[in-house]
């Protein structure tokens, strides 16, 4: 079987990965197609480092915290996904050991990585094959409840690695602003999958949004998932030609939800699953709240210079069906 | 509609009995209006690190006001009182304003058109007697319908019900009393009230109340 090792450096670095086409889902290319990346088989069995302790959190705080964010993305009522804690193990998260490990290690030379995640993939046919999660303990952690000040929430934090752990990239969805002396401050993000955390201290992150459930839930759809919502598809122009790398939201006017993706490829296409039926407003903007290549692979021309603005007319959502042929024009800044 | 009217007015002032109403069964078609149904607002929001939220940009829902055509078939059940059964088309459009954006002041308006379909029944009371030779029949009614609306391109259909009460003249144009004559009246009938919509399309899940006014052409036989 060959493998290789792809890692993926979430919450403030690069997502070297190439964008499936398809939701914020990640992806390789088998046999000259892409191929989405996720588990062929579920329940993903996960371990904890035994020697995950840290002042403040003891092994068994962590476990039950990382505990709870799988527990949560497994209540995704419209998902498939599972997960089973299979026990401590001695092995450290980053090792090839065929154990899918969460846990601490000290990475003080990556002095903006709260934590991250690595897979190992069967590319021969995309299927995840382990999944490491290591929380860099050269930060300040925190199982509280509440929170605590000066400290990051490690089930936020989990929440979202979890997330990439299962095959979800980075969303959009959020706003920044740039910090005097380098880094972004985020403003307000509605996507758990944001690749920018909220400060030491908040345990804002702990919902999964829309945004995420409508991804996890076409990563693996459950019940009449792909029959009660519905997608829209189309383009995404500038000037008459096809742009790469706009993010496109789908809002929801009756209950305020959003889900988003990007124009995936050189012919400005893009896809968003997962919508509820319904008529939406399309909303168009560059990817300019963070790093490109929390994204997309840094090779990738994405078009940042255009206008934020709105398809000029309300697109409606079928159940089960596709909306198709969206076009949506943007002008330059 | 003119022919009907041209043949009846050589008829029309001869008298009536008191009480008499000409003809059992009446056709009837014209014109309605329905007003705006305010959809609600909704805000895109994003989660702050406190909890709180920051708003993306706002949103505005309306069902335009809309007019449409009507079709009513009424049938006499008693000296004053008829029962009718009615189907109208109209296509209002579903607006939704976009305002206070993050990162674009312009904001936007947006719209679809919505195929709206109602199909339903009612009472009209004529609150006088009709008397000889009156020309104005005025009345109360009220009715329930079966509503059904189709987004644009028919994709999504919401189904809902509606209920109208209200009153209205009908302005007796020319009316005939002979025993083989086979139209007994024609006339206008003008019709306003309100008209209260459960589910549908509604975003908030209320129930809606609009005005709405009518215009028609009746014949009775």
């Amino acid at each position: 079987m060959r493998r290789i090792i792809a890692t993926l450096l979430a919450i403030f670095l690069t997502v070297p990965a190439q964008p499936a086409f398809a939701y914020l889902e990640f992806g390789t290319r088998v046999n000259g197609r892409q191929v989405t990346l996720k588990w062929a088989q579920t329940p993903v069995r996960y371990f904890v480092n035994s020697r995950s302790a840290i002042p403040g959190v003891s092994v068994d705080d962590f476990q039950t915290a990382v505990g709870r964010a799988f527990a949560q993305w497994q209540a995704v009522p419209t998902s498939a996904i599972a997960y089973q804690f299979a026990g401590l193990t001695a092995g450290l998260p980053g090792e090839e050991d065929g154990l899918s490990t969460l846990g601490f290690r000290n990475r003080p030379e990556l002095d903006r990585v709260l934590a991250s995640t690595n897979f190992l993939v069967d590319i021969s046919s995309g299927a995840l094959l382990e999944s490491d999660i290591f929380f860099n303990s050269s930060f300040s952690w925190s199982t509280a409840p509440a929170g605590e000040l000066g400290r990051f929430d490690l089930e936020s934090i989990a929440l979202h690695e979890i997330g990439h752990l299962s095959g979800l990239g980075h969303s959009a969805l959020g706003e920044t602003e740039l910090r005097e002396g380098g880094g972004r401050r985020v403003l307000g993000s509605e996507a758990v999958m944001f690749p920018i955390a909220f400060g030491a201290g908040t345990i804002a992150g702990r919902t999964l949004k829309a945004d995420d459930i409508a991804g996890i839930s076409d990563l693996y759809p459950d019940g009449d998932f792909t029959a009660s919502t519905g997608s829209i598809s189309g383009t995404v122009t500038k000037d008459g030609q096809p742009i790469f790398g706009a993010h496109i939201v789908a809002f929801d006017p009756a209950t305020g939800s959003m889900v988003a993706t990007f124009s995936l490829n050189a012919q400005g296409q893009f896809s968003i699953n997962g919508l509820s039926p319904g008529p939406h407003v399309v909303r168009v903007e560059p990817l300019d709240d963070a790093e490109i290549d929390s994204f997309f692979d840094a090779s990738l021309a994405v078009d940042i210079d255009f206008k934020v603005s709105f398809l000029d007319r309300l697109v409606v959502v079928a159940a089960g069906g596709d909306r198709g042929g969206v076009t949506a024009n943007v002008s330059h800044k | 509609m003119a022919a009907v009217l041209t043949a009846l007015h050589v008829t029309a002032a001869r008298a009536q009995p008191v009480g008499a109403v000409p003809g059992r069964l009446e056709f009837d078609a014209g014109i309605i209006w329905a007003g705006a149904q305010a959809l609600g607002s909704q805000e895109a929001n994003l989660t702050t690190g406190t909890g709180s939220t920051l708003r993306l940009f706002s949103s505005t829902s309306d069902l335009l006001a809309a007019a449409g055509f009507e079709g009513r078939v009424a049938v006499k059940v008693t000296r004053t009182v008829d029962a009718r059964v009615s189907m109208s088309y109209a296509k209002p459009q579903l607006r939704t304003r976009v305002t206070n954006d993050l990162e674009n002041s312009a904001g936007a308006t947006l719209s679809e058109a919505v195929q709206q379909y109602l199909v339903g029944g009612g009472i009209d009371w004529y609150v006088a007697p009709r008397k000889s030779g009156a020309r104005i029949w005025p009345f109360v009614g009220g009715g329930a319908a079966y509503l059904r609306q189709l987004h644009e391109g028919a994709t999504l259909v919401a189904t809902g019900q509606s209920y109208d009460v209200g009153g209205g003249v009908k302005l007796l144009l020319a009316s005939s009393t002979r025993p083989r004559q086979l139209m007994r009246a024609a006339g206008v009938r003008l019709d306003a009230g309100i008209v209260v919509r459960t589910k549908g399309i509604t975003f908030d899940g209320h129930r809606t109340v609009v005005p709405a006014a009518a215009a028609s052409l009746f014949v009775r036989f």
